[in-house]
């Protein structure tokens, strides 16, 4: 393990330092604004970088391995990308350096932001870009009025060991925004009258153009046994919906919320199916099986067996109804160890601009990129299957007589699930359900 | 488990289709519900965190034992489950004495004696299917048994009944007219379709004297027609059989296409996937693009007013013997589906709603007998009576061009002008169903063919080795044969009959919890077998006319076979199952009111396609879902 | 048998390039997960026949392209001792599907081992593509796709 070890934290030197070489300016549009953090912070020395990656750097054209070099060429990918989106929104210093800080994606624009209820465009870019607040009313991993009504099989509430419901928000880079409010697609009829195909953006190495970025975060609230040290962390105003049945009311109140998940998918020239990254905070779930006495998960009980493993809460789903089950959540596919590998380098680099950043409790669980793209329309995703377990609880496969069992088509497959996604006008609309969010414009 | 502390406003036995309809209009409405299911719970619909420890399914596994099964039947992708088994259509064979190659000369005399060894009820319902078929002909039509019932595989198919299917008896002296005419359903077909999410055409579905209310749109535009929908519709222009017309249109489909801005300015919005052409509606939908009931008992779930017990198998229902108001309803559990009872529970409310499918709701009704012996609900004796289905006939045979079937959903498109004209006076009617799926369900496609030409059977049928093609060969084999493969369907009007097509829990044979297993006696009288002659004339007709090479002849499911005017005819289940609670207008000759209200019990209601007095040639469960509702409105009105 | 032989024994029997079946940057895996079933000892493949099949085809498969079926039909598909066999590897190919060795596969003579591979092998089936379709119950197609006519893949 620890010769593995060394070399993966040189190749994830080697590439990071390319980067450091190849994007010297780090201004672009889908970048940080702000990122005067690494060259003049003075204090902190560190390879990584607030510069996004426009794209994939793929091994010398038939050199790479599937499993292993191409692999790591997406998951170096991932980690850029998410320590660039990561990286400290208001210019304070590097990644980490104060343990936590407020990031750059929290600063893009939310879901609600663009798809408004009267259908009105959105207010440019640059409004309200430093509000740092989430209002994280959904609870399901999208938009509020696609899971206002829950799908069996979707997705249905993922809830903690203190029996709080997750929370989950959508956000945009400038890039895909743009996308959206140039040819105005952030209302039904605007999807109607537009006969395009959806293209966005994509990200391009040799144009140094950034393609379309979106982001989906799942939230804790954090509370009882919960070790706030190992969060990123932001208050929040927590939603709860009516239900008369329970007597519960409508009703908001503030509380701190750690990340517990992070997609990120991003559209590029080499992977027009986008790139999917994903990310979790370390102590979500053991894999299945592994789980270790003694240690406190955010959604693993050991003492609760596995009877419910990986099933959706009992009915009704509503996050005010006091004493809930929490969900009994294990990973059915581990990490790959080359993965794994380039998360415990990536984590030392962390540790060294501060023993106590947050940011060294997150791990790449995999990236999924389409490995021949112009095959089909979802160009061949490897690998087959991806999820989140805090994204994707419900459908990572089952276990079936103790072996599990994944189904083409129904087991959580980034590429494979958002292929279906379509616009308003039931036309493909470029593997984002986000669209789908658009109100009617209200005259 | 136990229940029996909580009092209900309603008690609903069945979580299947109509179960959940009612469960949500009624707790929308704040009323407490309780569900009874004999099946296994589906993840997500379970209301106490106890049954997350209970058997649980999900589509994922479905899917992977639909993925790992041989015969991709309807049933494939639901394992049986001894202790609320179903039947399969795998088992519909023909019922001895008679056999494949002697089959029932209809019209037949009395039933032959069948006897079944069904000592060891796994091993029987196994080997022999669930069903006692006691013919002659057997039952073709299956159903499911677990949450969400038989939606699971249901094929999508929402038309509405025409203006005449109502009034059979006034407009040709056949049968019987319902209580209720088109009219009074039109407003909860709007509602079903709603619910549902039907997509379709209001212009393209204005025929027969079907009308819409004004300014009505379906929830989603029509579903695109087939390669094939349109080689029909061109070749068949302007064609008559019979004096109907041949047109092609498209068939409203519970399956989700472009959302439409509806009657009230808002854009329809289910939040599900809109249809990517699996082409495996039946059995499932790999996306729940097609609609399933699980979408209904979820929002009913939702609502927090509804408990939902699985693995509680209703079998008996219990009276006041002086109000003659339902008391309660008795229960089985079981902890694993081929374990023992672990125990019997009493549900009770203030209404009773039975909506456990056609089948198995008549049987219930008929083994509640220990307080009146011909069962609850049954004073006219019309209780599990006239058992009516749509025996379907299949044509099938290589169009002259390719039309690349195989892709799309199940079925587009279909002919509707035949299924209302002065033949009804003489004749069963029909529709006629497009398939896209070439020669799957007649021919076991594609296996079967490309296995005739890589391995050969050999002329003594033996396991010897014979020589086929490959390769080159064989590709090309493949690209010019499935490409032109089509078959269609009738779906063919069955009239009741009381004396002949009737089902009864049987004294001798039960499954795994000890309950009587449906015993169903079953016949086609002259008018369907007239019915099915027509169909293949029409199919000769219609072949002629495309140019077709007709390859009809026995289908891999030809247990349904039977002889009419010495022609053998294969008849398949459609699975619409009808008639065995039929609702009329007077408590003499049927078993519920037009709002689905027990005659002999003020707080019963039975709810299904059992209601159904006659079968219309449309695909039931549209119409059923109106009557559901329906159902729903006269429950709530009498609570005030 | 090697997966080597397998996969070029493969090409010529399903007419598909060996490259197709088992690509660069294989992320299915289909090529293995097919050749496994050759060693599963339910299937009781008789020993003899799988060394005679494999024997037949390392002599046959440097035929130059042009004469190669000819020789495949002559040596494996006209030698009923691996002819069968032969054809499961047909069919594992097409349907993703394994056949009892004892009985023509059009046979449903119970108890017998057919059985699918694995969904994958399913999803896989060379039929369905062949025909321009997708498999039931898996199509990545976009709504609507139906209407139009589809390219059937290209047969050499
Ligand atoms: C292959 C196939 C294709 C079909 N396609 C179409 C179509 O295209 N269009 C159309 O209109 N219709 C179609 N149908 C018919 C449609 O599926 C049924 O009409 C519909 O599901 C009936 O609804 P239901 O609520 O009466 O019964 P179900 O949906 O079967 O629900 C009954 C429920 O009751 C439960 N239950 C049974 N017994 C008991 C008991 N004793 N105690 C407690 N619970 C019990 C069952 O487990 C089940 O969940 C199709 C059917 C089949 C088989
Ligand atoms: S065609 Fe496919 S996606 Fe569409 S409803 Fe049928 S199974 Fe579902």
């Amino acid at each position: 393990m620890r010769k593995i070890n060394t070399i993966a934290l040189l190749i994830a030197f080697a590439a990071v330092i390319v980067y450091l070489g190849s994007a010297s300016c780090g201004n672009g549009p889908g970048g940080n604004k702000t990122n005067v953090a690494h060259a003049d912070s003075g204090q902190v020395k560190t390879p990584l970088s607030p510069v996004l990656p426009f794209d994939v750097t793929l091994p010398p054209k038939g050199t790479g391995v599937l499993e292993t070099t191409i692999r790591r060429s997406f998951d170096v990918f991932s980690w850029d990308s998410f320590i660039a989106m990561c990286w400290p929104a208001q210019g304070h210093g590097v990644i980490g350096q104060f343990g936590d800080n407020a990031t750059v994606w929290e600063t893009w624009k939310k879901n609600y932001e663009v798809f408004l209820a009267n259908g009105l465009p959105p207010a440019p870019w640059d409004t309200g870009l430093q509000s740092k607040e989430a209002n994280l009313s959904q609870t399901g991993k999208t938009p509020a009025n696609m899971t206002f009504i829950f799908q069996p099989f979707m997705t249905g509430p993922l809830i903690d060991q203190n029996g709080q419901y997750n929370r989950f928000e959508i956000a945009m880079n400038k890039e895909m925004f743009d996308y959206i409010d140039t040819h105005k697609l952030y209302n039904i009829q605007g999807q109607q009258a537009f006969t395009d195909s959806v293209l966005f953006p994509q990200g391009d190495n040799t144009k140094k153009t950034y393609g379309a970025i979106m982001v989906k975060a799942s939230w804790k609230v954090l509370g009882k046994g919960d070790d706030t040290s190992r969060f990123h962390k932001v208050k929040a105003i927590i939603h709860i919906p009516a239900l008369a049945s329970r007597g519960i009311r409508d009703s908001s109140y503030e509380a701190w919320v750690g990340l517990v998940g992070l997609h990120i998918g991003t559209r590029t020239t080499i992977s027009p199916q986008w790139i999917w990254s994903t990310f979790e905070q370390v102590d979500n779930a053991p894999d299945l099986g592994k789980a270790v006495n003694g240690k406190h998960y955010n959604y693993y009980n050991v003492a609760a067996g596995d009877k419910a493993l990986n099933k959706a809460p009992a009915q009704p789903w509503n996050p005010g109804i006091p004493g809930q089950v929490p969900s009994q959540v294990a990973r059915l596919t581990p990490i790959d160890t080359g993965t794994q590998a380039l998360n415990d380098s990536i984590h030392k680099i962390l540790v060294a601009i501060n023993p106590h950043s947050v940011w060294q409790y997150y791990e790449l669980i995999g990236t999924q990129w389409p490995v021949h793209p112009t095959q089909s329309n979802t160009g061949d995703p490897f690998p087959v299957y991806m999820a989140n377990a805090t994204l994707e609880t419900y459908d990572q496969g089952s276990v079936v007589n103790g072996k599990i069992v994944y189904s083409p088509g129904v087991t959580s497959s980034c590429i494979g699930c958002h292929n279906a996604s379509v616009t308003w006008a039931g036309r493909p609309s470029d593997f984002t359900y986000l669209l789908k969010s658009a109100q009617s414009l209200k005259k | 488990m136990d229940n029996s502390t909580k009092q209900y406003d309603a008690v609903i036995v069945g979580g299947g289709w109509a179960g959940s309809a009612l469960a949500y209009r009624l707790a929308s409405a704040n009323k407490k519900v309780l569900v009874l299911e004999a099946g296994i719970a589906i993840d997500g619909l379970v209301t106490n965190p106890d049954e997350n420890q209970l058997i649980t399914g999900n589509r994922a596994e479905f899917m992977n034992d639909f993925f790992m099964a041989m015969a991709k039947t309807p049933e494939s992708p639901y394992v049986q489950n001894y202790n609320a088994p179903r039947p399969a259509v795998l088992d519909i064979q023909p019922i001895p004495p008679f056999t494949l190659d002697n089959p029932a000369q209809l019209p037949a005399g009395a039933p032959p004696p069948a006897t079944i060894d069904c000592a060891d009820p796994k091993v029987s319902i196994k080997n022999n299917g669930y069903f006692i078929q006691r013919g002659p002909v057997p039952f073709g039509s299956t159903y499911e048994r677990r949450g969400g019932g038989t939606s699971w595989h249901w094929l999508g198919t929402s038309l509405r009944m025409l203006p005449n299917d109502f009034k059979l008896k006034t407009v040709y002296n056949q049968a019987v007219d319902w209580p209720i005419g088109y009219e009074d359903l039109s407003d909860y077909y709007d509602q079903a379709e709603f619910e549902i999410g039907v997509s379709a055409d209001v212009d393209e579905q204005q025929i027969h004297g079907i009308t819409f209310s004004e300014g009505y749109v379906y929830p989603m535009a029509k579903i695109p027609a087939t390669i094939l929908d349109n080689t029909m519709d061109a070749g068949l222009a302007g064609q008559t059989f019979d004096g109907s017309s041949l047109k092609v249109t498209g068939t409203p489909a519970g399956r989700n296409g472009v959302p439409n801005q509806m009657k009230n300015g808002e854009f329809y919005d289910n939040g599900r996937r809109q249809c990517q052409g699996n082409t495996n509606c039946t059995p499932i939908c790999p996306i729940q693009a097609k609609y399933d009931a699980t979408v209904t008992m979820a929002k009913a779930l939702m609502t927090g007013n509804v408990d939902i017990i699985y693995q509680a198998v209703a079998t008996n229902i219990t009276l006041d013997m002086t109000t003659m108001e339902v008391t309660g309803v008795e229960y089985k559990t079981y902890e694993t589906t081929g374990g023992p009872c672990t125990g019997t529970f009493t549900a009770t409310g203030t209404k009773y709603i039975v909506a456990a499918h056609a089948i198995e709701a008549a049987k219930l009704l008929l083994m509640s007998n220990t307080q009146i012996p011909a069962g609850v609900a049954n004073y006219s004796g019309q209780v599990g009576k006239n058992l009516m289905d749509h025996p379907m006939y299949l044509g099938w045979g290589l169009m002259p061009k390719p039309v690349y079937p195989f892709r799309g959903p199940l079925s587009t498109s279909g002919i509707e002008g035949t299924r209302d004209g002065a033949f009804r006076s003489e004749r069963a009617s029909f529709r006629i169903e497009i398939g896209n799926e070439g020669w799957n369900w007649p021919g076991g496609a594609p296996y079967n063919q490309v296995i005739d030409v890589v391995s050969p059977m050999p002329p003594d049928q033996s396991g010897t080795p014979t020589v086929g093609i490959f390769g080159t060969a064989l590709r090309q084999s493949i690209q010019s044969n499935f490409t032109r493969q089509f078959r269609i369907g009738f779906l063919i009007e069955q009239l009741p009959d009381a004396d002949n097509c009737y089902i009864v829990p049987s004294k001798t044979c039960f499954d795994n919890l000890g309950v009587p297993r449906p015993e169903i006696y079953y016949d086609f009288d002259v008018y369907t077998m007239e019915g099915f002659k027509a169909a293949a004339a029409a199919t000769d007709f219609i072949f002629d006319t495309l140019g077709v090479e007709n390859n009809t002849g026995v289908p891999v499911g030809n247990g349904g076979v039977f002889k009419y005017e010495g022609v053998k005819y294969y008849a398949q289940g459609a699975g619409h199952v009808m008639g065995t609670h039929r609702m009329g207008t007077t408590g003499d000759d049927s078993v519920t009111d037009a709002n689905m209200k027990s005659w002999d019990h003020d707080n019963l209601y039975i709810v299904g396609c059992g209601s159904m007095p006659t079968t219309a040639t449309s695909n039931p469960t549209l119409t059923m879902t109106a009557l559901a509702f329906k159902a729903a409105d006269a429950i709530l009105q009498s609570f005030a | 048998m090697t997966l080597d032989e397998f996969v070029s024994l493969s090409a010529a029997l399903t007419g598909y390039p060996a490259v197709t079946l088992k690509p660069q940057n294989d992320t299915q895996q289909i090529a293995a997960t097919l050749f496994a079933e050759l060693s599963l000892a339910s299937n009781n493949i008789p020993a003899a026949q799988l060394n005679e099949l494999t024997q037949v085809w390392n002599s046959i498969s440097a035929t130059p392209p042009p004469g190669l079926p000819a020789a495949v039909q002559e040596k494996i598909i006209e030698n009923l001792a691996i002819t069968r066999l032969a054809q499961n590897i047909i069919y594992l190919w097409f349907f993703g599907t394994w056949y009892d060795l004892t009985k023509n596969p059009n046979s449903f003579t119970s108890p017998n081992i057919d059985h699918v591979v694995s969904p994958l092998a399913y999803t896989n089936g060379l039929v369905w593509g062949e025909m321009g379709a997708h498999p039931m119950g898996y199509s990545v197609g976009e709504y609507g796709y139906w209407a139009n006519i589809p390219t059937l893949p290209q047969i050499n």
